[in-house]
């Protein structure tokens, strides 16, 4: 049975929740005790208890028709001496958000109504004044004389907002359980699925890589993290990557924003372009979108946010339109991003190269004073069931791509040597592409006729991705080792395609150690953090 | 780089690195060849005959692709001579990994990295004993050098790679392939 109240001369509708129910504790200190110990005791991932001031919000099957003998499952029983009451919740069914009914409503009554007509009006439902609001004086919240069912709440809130010629609008004070705020002001953020996947076109919600909650934990990382992106070329001049771009603080030195190792001078940006323009083997267009996706400028107001929107980009060329270059510089231009980033990005994969494999080993040893840089690579967009060099390299971070329902992306070579998933295109099953920067030059690039592009994808657009997801890990904790990086990104990361992946010991040959989610790496990342500081006030 | 036939020889080649051997396959009718700056248009138009020719400017490269009326060894008696006039550095077949089925273009350049950083001395005995020339040392790696096999033909650089590999004094060396690469 629909239950019914008005907000703003809307009818909204709630259903009661069979399986979850708020707990109402004697002290705000007990909630987020109570919090970790029903974490612990019963809650899935998905659902996990969530606390706030007096109210823990609890989900369990059938909570609501046995709601104290779920909360003695949940809780230990000093906690539950602290219980003051349960009360029973509602999904609401527009947003399909939970909210905990309470005994309080909210109202406002209308200008020039007295204290007396106001306090007839509320007497007149049994229901008295228990505070006003801090900052507008015709508003407070009040509660039923007597101790009622929750339930009722909304039949009274109703009640008091039908008396229009007083009151100018009443509802339940719900305790309410919201959508992750930490969002940019980019107006094409909503069309990149792969950072928040908000379902339709056939997506499945929340088949991403959480960046907004993510970024409720560092907004976009540190502009201290330095992203190199090694592949043909950034036009660093791009109105959303170009406040991003690296700049060398040393005035004296020739890298002002990266290198080209191509042409063998300092301009990293792309130069060549031969018809047709869109074609990625004939032109200088790859390294643009990988850019965009890694740390193209976030809350800008303009077009698209990189998941890592704060972090700086070295742009490195190695390519020129052919993607033919010699060993030793393919090497050193990872050599030389070894000295200047903390994490270097490889869209693209090559025949073993005996010196490409001395340089990795070489910046994870010696990369970040010593703490070794992140190198993460496409596995591979060839179908094929081995991972391409230099993914498999031991030291390197072997990226696949997942699409927008949660799925391998069939292109996505996979096998030993596969780290994580990252979501990305797939075209053999008509899935999205990725929205990210494009090169600016009129006529050039995937899409001829802009800035941006929203056809990106491949194993070449999760690899930057997943970059940019441990350019944030570093953000929070610049401390971490490249080891100690990489085994967060896999531990955090999301078991997806649970019946088709075979997961064994928590690897599967398909999808690596899952997909990666940013939120839960930085959470891990900043909790590395807290164990670190407690080692070192013990060691002192 | 696109191959007008891609046949492959039934006898793989290989290079020893450390341990392993590395197999590559020869495209035997695609060859590469590097051009003296001045002889450019020269050479550019001694291969035109023998099929599709196509540059690679910033490594002084043609790519080659046989005709199918052209003989081989035409082709590799012309290659021969423009060696011999000095209009050519080095020339030798196309390869392709075979795990990868990407291109490898074999140069006359050699990737070595020394146990140590090498004196002079120690670097004059090494490009005697192998007959090589040291052209120049990474700008990252101290201990590590570039080194030519002069009038390169054919397959010299892999040989002599792996003449360096097994070397004491050196941690590894292997042909500085220009790789064909995938974004």
């Amino acid at each position: 049975m629909p239950y019914i109240y008005s907000a703003d001369r809307q009818k909204i509708e709630l259903t009661l929740s069979a399986n979850d129910i708020g707990v109402r504790f004697e002290s705000p200190e007990a909630t987020p005790r109570a919090v970790r110990a029903a974490r612990a005791a019963l809650a899935t991932e998905e659902m996990a208890p969530r606390g706030y001031d007096r109210v823990m919000l609890l989900h369990h099957p059938g909570a609501s028709r046995t709601a104290f003998a779920t909360v003695r499952e949940a809780l230990p029983s000093r906690l539950v001496r602290e219980v003051r009451r349960t009360m029973p919740v509602f999904t609401e069914t527009g947003s399909r958000l939970r909210v905990v009914a309470t005994r309080e409503i909210t109202v406002r009554f209308k200008p020039k109504v007295t204290e007396r007509q106001q306090n007839k009006a509320l007497a007149a439902l049994n229901l008295n004044k228990q505070r006003a609001n801090d900052f507008n004086r015709r508003q407070y919240i009040v509660v039923p004389q007597s101790d009622i069912d929750e339930t009722v709440i909304l039949d009274l809130a109703n009640s008091l907002a039908e008396l229009d010629d007083v009151v100018e609008y009443a509802a339940p004070n719900f305790v309410s359980e919201h959508l992750k705020s930490a969002t940019t002001n980019d107006p094409r953020l909503r069309e990149q699925w792969h950072l928040n996947n908000r379902g339709g076109s056939g997506a499945l919600n929340g088949e991403d890589v959480d960046a907004l909650a993510a970024w409720d934990l560092t907004p976009g990382g540190s502009p201290n993290i330095v992203i190199a992106i090694v592949d043909d070329g950034v036009d660093i001049g791009h109105p959303d990557l170009k406040s991003n771009i690296w700049v060398n603080p040393d005035l004296n030195a020739p890298d002002r924003n990266g290198r080209n190792f191509y042409d063998n001078n300092f301009d990293p940006r792309p130069r060549y372009f031969n018809p047709p323009y869109d074609e990625t083997q004939f032109n200088d267009i790859h390294g643009t979108p990988c850019a965009g996706v890694a740390a193209a400028t976030g809350d800008n107001r303009l077009g698209v946010a990189g998941i890592a929107y704060r972090c700086k980009i070295l742009a490195v060329k190695i390519f020129g339109a052919d993607a033919i270059a010699p060993n030793d510089q393919v090497a050193n231009s990872i050599r030389y991003s070894g000295l200047r980033a903390d994490v270097i990005s490889c869209s693209w994969s090559g025949a073993w190269n005996t010196d490409l494999e001395a340089a990795i080993n070489d910046v994870t040893q010696t990369g970040r004073g010593g703490k070794g840089c992140l190198v993460f690579c496409a596995t591979g967009n060839e179908y094929r069931s081995t991972v391409a060099f230099p993914a498999r390299h031991p030291r390197a971070l072997a990226v696949g791509a997942s699409n927008d329902q949660g799925k391998r992306s069939a292109y996505s070579n996979y096998g030993q040597g596969l780290s994580f998933v990252a979501p990305s295109n797939d075209p053999d099953r008509s899935r999205q592409g990725i929205v990210t920067t494009d090169v600016k030059q009129r006529n050039r690039g995937y899409n001829l006729n802009g800035s941006y592009t929203n056809d990106f994808g491949g194993t070449s657009s999760a690899t930057p991705l997943a970059a940019g997801i441990g350019g944030l890990a570093l953000s929070v904790n610049p401390a971490l080792t490249w080891q100690q990086a990489r085994d967060l990104l896999q531990a955090t990361a999301d078991k997806i395609d649970a019946q088709g992946a075979n997961y064994q010991n928590g690897y599967s040959l398909k999808y690596g150690y899952g997909r990666l989610n940013a939120h839960r790496a930085v959470a891990q990342a900043q909790t590395t953090i807290v164990r670190s500081s407690r080692k070192a006030k013990k060691a002192k | 780089m696109e191959a007008k036939k891609t046949e492959t020889r039934a006898d793989s080649i290989s290079y020893r690195r450390g341990e392993k051997t590395v197999f590559v396959e020869s495209l035997d009718d695609v060859w590469s060849v590097r051009y003296t700056e001045s002889a450019k248009a020269a050479v550019h138009s001694a291969l035109s005959a023998f099929g599709r020719v196509r540059e690679i400017a910033n490594q002084r490269l043609f790519v080659v692709e046989l005709a199918d009326d052209v003989r081989r060894d035409d082709l590799l008696q012309s290659l021969r001579q423009l060696l011999n006039e000095g209009a050519v550095e080095f020339f030798a077949p196309v390869l392709r990994d075979p795990a990868s089925d990407l291109r490898q273009i074999l140069t006359d350049e050699i990737n070595v990295r020394f146990k140590e950083v090498p004196s002079d001395k120690h670097l004059k005995a090494v490009e005697k004993k192998y007959g090589v020339r040291v052209a120049r040392q990474n700008e990252f790696v101290p201990s590590q050098f570039i080194v030519k096999a002069p009038q390169s033909k054919g397959l010299d650089t892999l040989e002599i790679a792996s003449q360096l590999d097994a070397a004491d004094d050196i941690e590894f060396a292997a042909p500085n392939f220009i790789s064909e690469h995938r974004r």
